[in-house]
């Protein structure tokens, strides 16, 4: 998947949470409030422990399992996660949803100077205004609030901010998560981590409630509002928050991991900005089923509400369309690293001789993006160089893609083959490698020309390559000699293969409406049969095929 | 193909690892090293993933339950 296509990805993915998943929830969480009358705290245990065993049942056994459980990102996630939903508990008891929800908003200006200072990711003029505007907004409301806890309500509101913050941001750098990500064999992945993740919420958040209801249970008179063991058996309760976890929390919580993971955590929390208008449009459509009413909302509210949300849309907006340039994230301009400089222009102008100047197989190969290959084309200077941290990667894609490839048929070249031979006898018990001379071919390039030549080298290597795909190394030596190095293969077994390996390369090829006819000699020598010296393996199969050619 | 190819071609298939039910018998008779290490992952991630989800499964039945009496009450 390209990088762009990925990026929109993680964008639909935040707005789909956003304005669909959270909207839904709140409006789902006031519902149950005021008509249910369920205990909230509870309400919530038992909302992300449903999420986490549908969540864990979706994504199955595999792997990340063990690390997810014990890394120490997962209980800082649910820690986080738990501070933050106390903090709002007691921000709700001094103000009313709505403004609470606007003042919270307090947390885009601390995300966009957070990812600024802390991961030096510079933010643009729209991101700027953006962001002014809806401080614009927090203030507003801040302004507005009635209260004799005026200095509470704006220190809960600014811890609030705080940790729903540090919330996105611990989801975006959660390490097994993002492994998972990566990891395209497993695609449940992802769901079973953060399942692991919601198992450790539910968990704390339980362990909590039950001590609280606990304390509740040994005093004489029990504080109004926190949880008791009769609360534990309320079917609202239990029953909403099943419902809840199963079809809100667990769809909200992968949306929300997912698109941290691609969009970034600051990102991120400027969608979280349409969360106002998401909520009161949620409330809107559900009135006549749930009969809450949206009336309570202030003028004040309201204008805040919109600045919020047109600052949202301005950053959300400008930044999903920006053009990804990511020169930065790829090079650094070097003065004292000669040798880097050299290094990186070397593998680039290497790699576009190899693939004959085509920058998107070059990209692709190196797994680099193109415009970072055009900077270093262009650098005059010679002062850009691969970054550190990238460097490693993009020297071991080259080795093996473009260093020790055969650029015509892309299979490995003799000194990519003779590496990987020596590798292989430390690995495998037997060895059986077989020596290839087409016959008949110079003919082909004789009559029909070079590119015909260029097209049955590919064909028969491509034929090769699929004749034994999990356990032969097939490379190119030059010209028309091919070598196929089959593993765990004794001498008897790799005889039997003779046939299969000439039957392949000797059916009819077409090219241009012409049916070419090639022929090829195999010579064979197995390790240790024939020798206890790999280096000779190839020499011994070499002299097997000529003998074989000879006898034509 | 590269060392790391290889070794995923080892004939080893992690997918079809975990969902295995007698993996003890595979890793008794299991040659290689480096299979015989993931094999020894495989079991340990399953033992996690079970004990998780037997403990996950325990807490939204006691929940559920509660629930349930207090319908009945």
């Amino acid at each position: 998947m390209t990088d762009s296509v990925t990026m929109r990805k993680g964008w639909i993915q935040a707005f789909i949470a956003i304005l669909i998943f959270l909207g839904i929830n709140q409006v789902m969480g006031r519902y149950a409030a005021s008509v249910l009358d369920v205990h909230p705290i509870i309400y919530s245990c038992v909302a992300f422990n449903s999420c986490a065993l549908v969540l864990i049942l979706n994504g199955g056994r595999g792997s990340l399992a063990k690390e997810t459980m014990r890394s120490v990102d997962t209980w800082l996630y649910g820690i986080i996660l738990m501070f933050s939903y106390i903090i709002g508990m007691l921000l709700f008891s001094y103000i009313s949803a709505t403004q609470g929800t606007i003042l919270q908003k307090v947390s885009v200006l601390l995300g966009l100077l957070a990812s600024w200072f802390f991961f030096a990711r510079k933010p643009d003029i729209f991101q700027i205004i953006g962001t002014i505007i809806i401080t614009a907004g927090v203030i507003l409301v801040a302004i507005s609030v009635e209260s004799d806890n005026k200095g509470i309500i704006y220190l809960l509101a600014l811890l609030y901010g705080v940790f729903q913050l540090a919330r996105i941001f611990t989801a975006e750098l959660h390490r097994p998560h993002a492994k998972a990500a990566k990891n395209n064999n497993d695609p449940k992945a992802k769901s079973r981590v953060i399942g692991f993740v919601m198992f450790i919420v539910s968990t704390l958040f339980l362990a909590l409630t039950f001590l609280v209801a606990l304390a509740q249970e040994l005093q004489t008179t029990p504080i109004k509002n926190l949880p008791t063991f009769d609360d534990f058996m309320n079917p609202g309760t239990i029953f909403a928050g099943f419902i809840a976890g199963i079809l809100i929390v667990a769809p909200s919580r992968l949306l929300e991991f997912s698109s941290t993971n691609i969009i970034k955590a600051e990102n991120f929390t400027t969608v979280t900005a349409l969360s106002f208008i998401s909520t009161v449009f949620w409330e809107h459509i559900s009135a006549p089923l749930t009969g809450l009413s949206i009336k309570g909302i202030s003028n004040i509210d309201i204008i805040a509400g919109a600045l919020i949300t047109v600052g949202g849309l301005l950053i959300a907006l400008t930044r999903k369309y920006k053009k990804q340039d990511r020169k930065n994230e790829f090079l650094e301009v070097e003065t004292q690293k000669i040798d880097m400089i050299d290094d990186s222009r070397n593998i680039i102008a290497n790699s576009l001789e190899h693939f004959n100047h085509d920058l998107k197989k070059v990209a692709s190969a190196l797994d680099v993006p193109s415009e970072v290959i055009k900077h270093i084309m262009n650098d005059k200077n010679k002062t850009l160089a691969f970054k550190d941290s990238k460097f490693k990667k993009i020297a071991r894609n080259y080795r093996v893609h473009i260093a020790q490839a055969d650029s015509l048929t892309g299979l490995l070249n003799r000194s990519g083959f003779l590496t990987e031979l020596r590798a292989a006898v430390s690995e495998s018990d037997n060895l059986s490698l077989f020596y290839l001379d087409l016959n008949k071919f110079k003919p082909v390039n004789d009559t029909y020309g070079h590119k015909a030549g260029d097209f049955v080298l590919q064909e028969i290597g491509k034929r090769l390559n699929n004749l034994f795909p999990h356990k032969a190394l097939t490379t190119r030596l030059g010209g028309d000699e091919f070598c196929v190095l089959l593993l765990n293969t004794t001498k008897q077994q790799a005889l039997d293969k003779i046939e299969l390996i000439k039957q392949a390369i000797e059916e009819p090829i077409l090219y241009q409406d012409n049916i070419l006819n090639i022929e090829t000699s195999v010579g064979l020598a197995n390790y240790p049969t024939d020798t206890k010296e790999p280096e000779e393996l190839l020499d011994l199969a070499d002299s097997s095929m000529y003998k074989e050619k000879d006898e034509r | 193909m590269t060392i790391e190819d290889r070794r995923k071609d080892s004939g080893f298939d992690e997918q079809h690892a975990y969902k295995s039910f007698n993996l003890k018998q595979q890793i008794d008779i299991e040659r290689r090293a480096d299979n015989l290490e993931r094999l020894i992952e495989v079991q340990q991630q399953k033992k996690v993933y079970y004990l998780t989800l037997g403990f996950c499964i325990f807490l939204n039945v006691l929940l559920l339950s509660l629930g349930f009496i207090g319908l009945g009450g």
